[in-house]
């Protein structure tokens, strides 16, 4: 009897624990949800939710953005006491993982998606499809072609931006440019340097700087992509035509070690050689810090960076301007970019009059008009009050926005690390190819050998 | 039916396995088998999205299409890295075991604790610690700056991977030294005070009584260090983010399975593609075989040698 009792205990007590350890490790928290008949009000555009929501958030690290979003949200949730917004931010490089995971549990509601890049042209085989596309045409982002809001903003944003298949999929933020240079203009101004506006002006002023012992340039090269993501802006700058150049290079009718290409990989070493001594171990987030603490009078970065360096100095005084071509043009050199993140909802999200509320308090004027104020985007919606003075400075350097080539060029599946223009791959950057020529050569062997399989 | 105490006992032990088996069976042996399924697909990861059997294609892109120079860099670099952190680490932290054994040393619990803190410390802490010291205004630039040298550190192509083994090494140090510490510490002393009577000198006590005696730890260390370091990733993600000369294979699956990481385009083509990350984990996974069996071979000789 003792026995048998023991048993039984026994057994009971180590099913009721693995149970427990089985149970423990499927325990998720239950998002917080309206009910399945929420309660709801329709006002002249949107309807609203009365019942109690939290709306998960995941953004990608950006400070100006994430303190803007939050902002934001906390106006958002003014309006609406009923709806909190919880954002999680991640670094740039794990948001994709985020995304996966996030969407995969069916625990977010609001999420950066983008659109601008996932068409692939005809002449570019075997490419894979972005994860972008895989995310919409699986039924993950919220269709939100026929929202009253989607009139608010530029519909040439809408159409560039936020537009996959002929449905729109999300509110882009603002458009960015990232071929050019900051520059710090008390340095300028005190040794009578003006803004260059051809290749060789540029080049006057990095020795001039030089000759008054002034670093011309810094960059967070140790990141490698800040430095290496300015080939594409020498391609806007001295290619008249950016997508004949990318098709020509997989037809065979351009190469990366032709003429023409050639002295895009010169100038691009002349430019390296302007960094300071060690660029190569500046740590991206550092590199605001360096600029505005005057350790160069110039760097090379994307426009978003501007409220970044306000935010740094709100007395630093500074301007930017596009990589020059060879020739002076009728108008100054133009910015090449790309539109930004756009803001989507989970189209499998319990709160979607919630998720459709928060993209329709982001669409109003006022709203997006302090948003864009305070990250320093070129905005997307059109008749917006610029107060960002950084902004009103590009106004002559927008007049022809063009996309970025590095969006333009489609890579080979497979190809060598050498492929494109890997300026980080010069001696003068630390790299070990000692020539522009040799470095081209190599670029072109690396995209023949990719282009050969993929054929 | 009666059951004897003997085989009630067996039952009991079962069950007591049993929780663990069939966490093992979980998240061990069944995702590993079909990882080696998945091999064989285009799943992207991403829930509900369809994916079919493919054959050997994802193994045949990276095998074939994939630069083939890359490739070999990869899995070069990959094999120098655990190489160079089993053989270092197993070095110093055997020497550093057998300095802090020494009951004559004043302060050897202090200096275990301090040489066990970077373990405690975790990944994330120990790799901002370094990248701030080796950034360009930081102690290793400024002492390199007194002889008038220069180094990128993380920044270089040739430096970066270096550093990166050294990180490692030093991250991972104090585990294998408290293993090294236990393995000294079931040493009878009897052994060595006979061996002082017989007249050995300190280095014949090491290499007569000290090595044989401790080769079964050394073989466990050595093992775990070489599976270890074939697959590690975090460090390098958040040192280097694969930049710089730094990619191993390990670093290129999380690539392609996660897109976590510098050169995401570059090296993979495209992200989410798990598929494909589980083809380049099979060929991690029979690395990691080769290496793991070819150490016990030699371990288990020398063993037997001893």
């Amino acid at each position: 009897m003792k026995k048998s009792l023991m048993k039984a205990v026994t057994i009971v007590l180590m099913t009721a624990l693995l149970f427990t350890m089985l149970i423990g490790c499927g325990v998720k928290d239950t998002p917080k949800t309206e009910t399945s008949t929420p309660k709801t009000e329709t006002t002249a555009d949107v309807t609203v939710s009365k019942e109690p929501v939290v709306l998960k958030m995941i953004e990608h690290s950006n400070q100006a953005t994430n303190d803007a979003i939050k902002a934001l949200n906390e106006k958002f949730s003014k309006k609406y006491p009923n709806i909190t917004v919880e954002s999680t931010v991640v670094e740039g490089g794990q948001y994709v993982q985020l995304m996966q995971t996030r969407l995969a549990a069916g625990d977010v509601d609001i999420l950066e998606v983008s659109t601008f890049a996932i068409a692939i042209p005809d002449w570019a085989k075997g490419q894979d499809k972005n994860f972008n596309a895989q995310f919409i045409e699986n039924g993950d982002i919220l269709d939100i072609t026929n929202e009253p809001f989607i009139k608010n903003w530029d519909p040439v944003a809408i159409k560039n931006a936020c537009t996959y298949n002929g449905k729109v999929y999300g509110l882009n933020i603002g458009k960015v440019a990232y071929n050019g240079i900051f520059y710090n203009k008390t340095i300028f101004e005190q040794n009578g340097l003006k803004v260059p506006e051809t290749w060789g002006e540029f080049i006057n002023v990095c020795k001039s700087l030089q000759s008054k012992s002034i670093v011309p340039m810094t960059a967070g090269g140790k990141d490698v992509w800040p430095i290496a993501m300015m080939w594409s802006g020498f391609v806007n700058a001295f290619e008249p035509d950016p997508n004949a150049f990318a098709k020509g290079l997989w037809t065979g009718e351009r190469k990366f070690n032709d003429p023409k290409t050639l002295i895009m990989f010169d100038r691009m070493a002349e430019f390296a050689s302007y960094f300071e001594e060690g660029v190569t171990s500046v740590d991206y987030a550092s590199v605001i810090g360096r600029f505005v603490a005057g350790k160069a009078a110039m760097m090379p970065d994307g426009t978003w960076d501007a409220s970044q360096i306000t935010t740094a100095d709100p007395n630093f005084k500074f301007g930017y301007f596009a990589i020059p071509g060879d020739a002076k043009g009728a108008q100054p050199p133009q910015l090449a970019g790309k539109y930004d993140i756009s803001y989507g909802g989970y189209a499998k999200s319990p709160n979607k009059t919630a998720i459709l509320q928060w993209l329709d308090f982001f669409s109003q004027k006022e709203n997006y008009s302090d948003f864009i104020n305070a990250i320093g985007f070129i905005p997307t919606m059109t008749g917006i009050d610029i107060k960002n003075d950084f902004i009103k400075s590009l106004d002559p350097i927008n007049q022809n926005f063009q996309t970025n080539f590095e969006l333009i060029i489609k890579n080979p599946k497979g190809v060598g690390k050498y492929a494109g223009f890997q300026i980080d791959q010069l001696k003068v950057l630390g790299g070990s190819i000692a020539t522009p020529k040799e470095l081209a050569d190599l670029a072109q062997k690396d995209w023949d050998a990719a282009l050969a399989l993929v054929k | 039916m009666m059951l004897t105490k003997t085989s009630w006992n067996k039952r009991i032990i079962i069950l007591c396995m049993l929780p663990a088996i069939l966490f093992y069976l979980l998240l061990g042996i069944i995702p590993s088998f079909l990882t080696f399924i998945f091999s064989f697909t285009n799943i992207s990861g991403i829930l509900n999205v369809s994916w079919k059997f493919i054959g050997l294609a994802n193994y045949k892109e990276f095998l074939l299409l994939q630069n083939y120079r890359d490739t070999i860099n990869t899995i070069e670099r990959t094999i120098i890295f655990a190489f160079a952190v089993t053989l270092i680490q197993n070095i110093l932290a055997l020497l550093v075991a057998l300095l802090l054994n020494n009951n004559m040393l004043k302060g050897r619990n202090f200096s275990r604790a301090v040489v066990f803190l970077p373990s405690v410390l975790g990944v994330t802490v120990t790799c901002y610690v370094w990248t701030l010291f080796f950034t360009l205004d930081g102690p290793a630039s400024t002492f390199l700056q007194w002889f008038g040298l220069h180094s990128s550190f993380f920044g270089s192509q040739t430096a970066a991977f270096p550093l990166v083994i050294f990180v490692q090494i030093w991250m991972s140090l104090g585990y294998a030294m408290v293993i090294y510490l236990a393995g000294l510490q079931g040493i009878p002393t009897e052994i060595y005070e006979s061996g002082i009577i017989d007249g050995t000198t300190p280095s014949q006590a090491f290499r007569m009584i000290t090595l044989p005696m401790l080769w079964p730890t050394i073989t466990v260390n050595v093992l775990m260090s070489v599976i270890g370091s074939l697959s590690v990733v975090q460090t390098i993600v958040l040192i280097t983010g694969g930049a710089n000369n730094t990619d191993t294979l390990a670093m290129r699956i999380y690539n392609s399975a996660f897109g976590v990481g510098k050169q995401i385009q570059q090296i993979s083509g495209s992200t989410l593609r798990q598929g494909y990350a589980a083809a380049q984990s099979m060929v991690l996974f029979v690395i990691i075989l080769i290496f793991t069996i070819a150490a016990q071979y030699l371990m288990s000789r020398r063993d037997k040698q001893i």
